[in-house]
């Protein structure tokens, strides 16, 4: 009789057992970037697709919806401004508890830890720490009050203007009051650490064994430069800005363009970027052409147009360049990935962004550019055919093609002769913003944050990104330009906290950079192309960076 | 041994340091102090010569300590272990730029037991194809089977990997979907440093059939275009009369005197074939999504990953020394004439 109860029992476990299994567990699995993931430990961190991966672990005091761009509370629940607009007070959502994966039973568990207001502080100071020399360290100390110093090595933390008041509330005081300043507080370098573990661990506390996260999802399997792998992580309440995941598991694959291409093919990978190369199969396929998306992504290709070179120091030869590029015709026929021809630098869904359609220019306009061409050649005495002027581009299939349709236009329209310079990328960087700049010479640029001020003037601002200036405050690589009205225009946007008017000087700062000095080309926006497999529902990030916890497999 | 690694080393140095740009270089052009703390921290603000030392003195000397290991990257030796109350850590190739918690030790553990899997298997299938079809085309000169596998052996030369590999993929993986059509072992952590933790066949098997196979038959090509040289020559030798004429049977004749005379020029490619498919081939590696060592030695040096482009090359020199060497004392196995005193 015992043995058959204790059979049956066993029986009943199995049977148990095989309906729990039935159940399966929900994978999504994505080509998000073709090389492996270059680190997710916050402070050091950089590129887009190293963010992504910390997001889906980590988190900031804030976020915002990956499609309108929203900003939504996230580690803070609510926070106040002082009056003066300079000083925010964060209250931190209490119950969100440190995780990690424990490799021995296959499971998440909870550690002791909770994330507190000390975590945030940790990370704030770690990653503006010199000696972290992590490379967004700038970002805080140049908008956090005393920070510069500290990062700069010249004073100790205690001047740096964070507090913690509590477990639960973290002050953060900043030099200006301006708009973008929560944004910084919440990107990706400041997302909250667990210092325990990096005291004891070092560099190696990102490591499997030894991480501890928060996220939508903890990492369960790291296997360098083949796949990440996720799991979803119980324990994550879920905050104001960021869910608990959908899915069981995420798993990023490391593919290159071909190889994953073959992998959505065989129905390994339920959604994969689709390359130029790609495009004209994947649209004429019945099946892989209604599995093709096309959305915006908040970047821009633009060209810098060098403004103390020969040829180009001229206002009217640049305006020549500028208006006799056809930008339609690029995104149609070159591209064709679906981007939306530019008219300016700023992306239309950042922060303060000008209304693209309202601006009148730059756009393509033969007559226009004949007609500046002719005022140019007049002013220096020349013919269109003594013109040769040099466009340099970092080495890709898509920065080639681009430029010599670019080539063509020019040699067409405007009869000049432009010869094209591809470079190694490491050496076209390495010589982009120096006065050896070529006349005419390219640049993508997607934002870390999603404000005006993060693209305009921190690439145009004389000193800044693209216009540097040497010790002495005069013009020294890239495009080599000053113009007063620019930079105190954007240094007040900066600090200006009404949207309406920031609007306004957006507007007016593109017109400047755009259409009167002429100082860069916009080219197009970016966009994402993409093929997603049917029973994926999905959002569609702006950014680069995808809000996956939102993703669902529907089988 | 040491001047050869001390002359690569410093070839390697002096070239990667005169190609323009530097590995904190991006489009996004960082502050200038950014930049200064980033190389601060990797000593590249030292002097050139004062680098080079100091390379190589963290992988030659052992260092000796009486605090246990940091746990940071810059620290992480491949032979770490302690004698009574000293910690000694003893080669350290240093961190990797690019990824940044991450060692070039590291992904020597990570990456290049994946490339010694692909390699062996790759290079067990060029030696056997490349043998039979070799021997087969030798036996039967200017024969219908002669020129089919020389004309298997000129597509296996001519056609790269980057043909083939997706073919096959497209065939194998997408359309019959028989094999994965990328991918390797995830099986961890690896035995005996290189073997794979799962032997079964979905666990290691499956993936190993596409690439080695194209990766192996490019080499197969060369190994029977030259032992069917060679053999061809020997052949006409006298000895191999003599032997004929002694009433030897043609089996014997065959394997005894003619392949193994014939062997040397096949053994002499075998040192330099061996080391390279092992240290990874990034042709194969990329096509197939395989996450060996390949792609670090072209990676490396776009990124200007200093202490990754002087591991892999150095790992590389290291294994063509080592698999010479093994060659050489084949040479003396086969041929009586040569003698190592």
């Amino acid at each position: 009789m015992k043995k058959i109860v204790v059979l049956l029992l066993l029986a009943a476990c199995l049977l148990l057992n095989s309906v729990v299994s039935a159940d399966d567990p929900k994978v999504l699995t994505v080509i998000d970037g073709q090389a492996d993931i270059a680190s997710i430990d916050p402070s050091k961190l950089e590129d887009t697709a190293a963010q992504q991966a910390a997001l889906m672990i980590f988190g900031g005091l804030t976020t915002t919806n990956e499609e309108t761009r929203e900003l939504l509370p996230n580690l803070a629940e609510t926070w106040e401004l002082s009056d003066d607009g300079t000083v925010y007070t964060f209250h931190i959502q209490k119950g969100i508890p440190w995780v990690k994966y424990d490799t021995a039973s296959g499971e998440v568990v909870k550690t002791d830890h909770e994330v507190t207001a000390n975590d945030l502080y940790y990370a704030f100071l770690r990653t503006m720490n010199p000696e972290t020399a992590s490379p967004y360290g700038y970002q805080g100390a140049q908008s956090i009050k005393g920070a510069a110093d500290y990062n700069n090595g010249t004073a100790d933390a205690s001047t740096v203007g964070i507090k913690v008041l509590d477990d639960y509330t973290l002050e953060i005081a900043f030099n200006y009051p301006a708009a973008y300043n929560i944004s910084i507080a919440s990107m990706c370098m400041h997302y909250a650490e667990p210092s325990w573990l990096i005291e004891e661990f070092g560099d190696k506390w990102t490591d499997i064994e030894n991480l501890a996260s928060f996220g939508p999802f903890t990492l369960k399997e790291w296997i360098h430069d083949d796949r990440m792998v996720f799991v979803k992580n119980p324990y994550f309440p879920g905050t104001g800005g960021v869910s608990p995941a959908k899915v069981d598991e995420l798993v990023f694959l490391f593919r290159d363009q071909a190889a994953g291409m073959a992998e959505y093919e065989a129905g390994n990978v339920d959604w994969i970027e689709v390359s130029p190369s790609d495009i004209e199969r994947v649209k004429a396929d019945p099946v892989l052409s209604a599995e093709f998306s096309s959305s915006d992504r908040a970047c821009t290709e633009y060209y810098l147009l060098n403004c103390m070179a020969e040829f180009t120091d001229n206002v009217n030869f640049r305006k020549a360049l500028s208006y006799s590029v056809n930008r339609e015709d690029i995104v149609l026929y070159v591209t064709k990935s679906g981007e939306t021809p530019a008219k300016m630098m700023l992306h239309p869904s950042l922060t303060a962004a000008p209304n693209e359609d309202e601006l009148p220019g730059p756009i393509y306009d033969p007559e226009f550019a004949k007609e500046s061409l002719n005022k140019f050649l007049e002013e220096e005495g020349i013919k269109a055919e003594d013109v040769t002027i040099t466009l340099a581009y970092n080495s890709n299939d898509k920065a080639r093609a681009v430029a010599e349709a670019v080539q063509q236009m020019w040699k067409d329209e405007l009869g000049i002769n432009v010869n094209l310079e591809g470079m190694e990328s490491k050496v076209y960087w390495a010589t982009l913003d120096t006065p050896d700049m070529a006349q005419v010479a390219r640049i993508g640029w997607c934002p870390d944050f999603f404000d005006s001020t993060e693209f305009i003037r921190d690439a145009f601002r004389s000193g800044n990104m693209n216009n540097e200036v040497d010790e002495n405050g005069n013009p020294y690589g890239g495009v080599r330009w000053y113009n007063k009205e620019f930079d105190d225009l954007v240094d007040a946007a900066a600090a200006e906290t009404d949207n309406e008017k920031r609007i306004e000087m957006y507007t007016r700062a593109e017109t400047i950079i755009g259409q009167e000095d002429v100082v860069f080309i916009p080219l197009y926006h970016y966009s994402y192309v993409a093929l997603t497999k049917p029973y994926i529902e999905r959002t569609f990030a702006v950014s680069g960076i995808q809000a996956y916890q939102n993703w669902d497999v529907v089988k | 041994m040491f001047i050869i690694f001390f002359c690569v080393a410093l070839i390697t140095f002096i070239l990667m340091h005169a190609v323009p740009g530097g590995p904190f270089d991006s489009d996004k052009n960082l502050p200038k102090e950014t930049i200064e703390k980033m190389e601060a921290k990797y000593h590249l603000n030292d002097p050139l010569p004062k680098q080079f030392f100091d390379y190589l003195s963290d992988i030659f000397i052992p260092e000796f300590s009486s605090e246990p290991p940091s746990g940071l990257v810059e620290d992480d030796a491949l032979v770490e272990f302690k004698i009574g109350n000293t910690y000694v850590s003893w080669l350290n190739f240093g961190p990797s730029y690019s990824q940044r918690t991450r060692s070039v030790n590291g992904i020597f553990k990570d990456n290049l037991p994946v490339s010694i899997q692909l390699g062996v298997l790759a290079f067990i299938i060029a030696v056997m194809i490349g043998f039979v079809s070799g021997i087969i085309a030798a036996l039967h000169q200017n024969s219908f089977l002669d020129y089919v596998s020389m004309s298997i052996a000129i597509i296996g030369v001519s056609v790269p990997v980057i043909i083939s590999g997706p073919v096959l993929i497209w065939i194998f993986g997408v359309e019959k979907k028989i094999l994965p059509p990328t991918g390797w072992s995830t099986a961890r952590p690896f035995k005996f440093f290189f073997l794979p933790a799962d032997w079964s066949w979905s666990g290691f098997w499956q993936y190993t059939i596409l690439p080695s196979f194209a990766l192996g038959i490019g080499s197969a090509a060369q190994i029977a275009r030259l032992l069917r040289a060679s053999m061809l020559q020997v052949m006409r030798e006298d000895y191999v009369r003599t032997a004929r004429s002694k009433g030897a049977t043609e089996r014997t004749v065959i394997l005894k005197h003619v392949l193994k005379n014939s062997l040397i020029p096949v053994l002499t490619i075998f040192g330099p074939l061996f080391a390279t498919l092992i240290t990874g081939t990034f042709v194969t590696e990329t096509v197939f999504g395989i996450p060996g060592m390949g792609k670090y030695f072209v990676n490396s040096i776009n990124n200007r990953d200093y202490p990754v482009i002087l591991g892999t090359i150095l790992l590389y020199a290291m294994l063509l020394v080592l698999c010479n060497i093994i060659v050489d004392l084949l040479y003396a196995a086969i041929d009586p004439r040569i003698r190592y005193d």
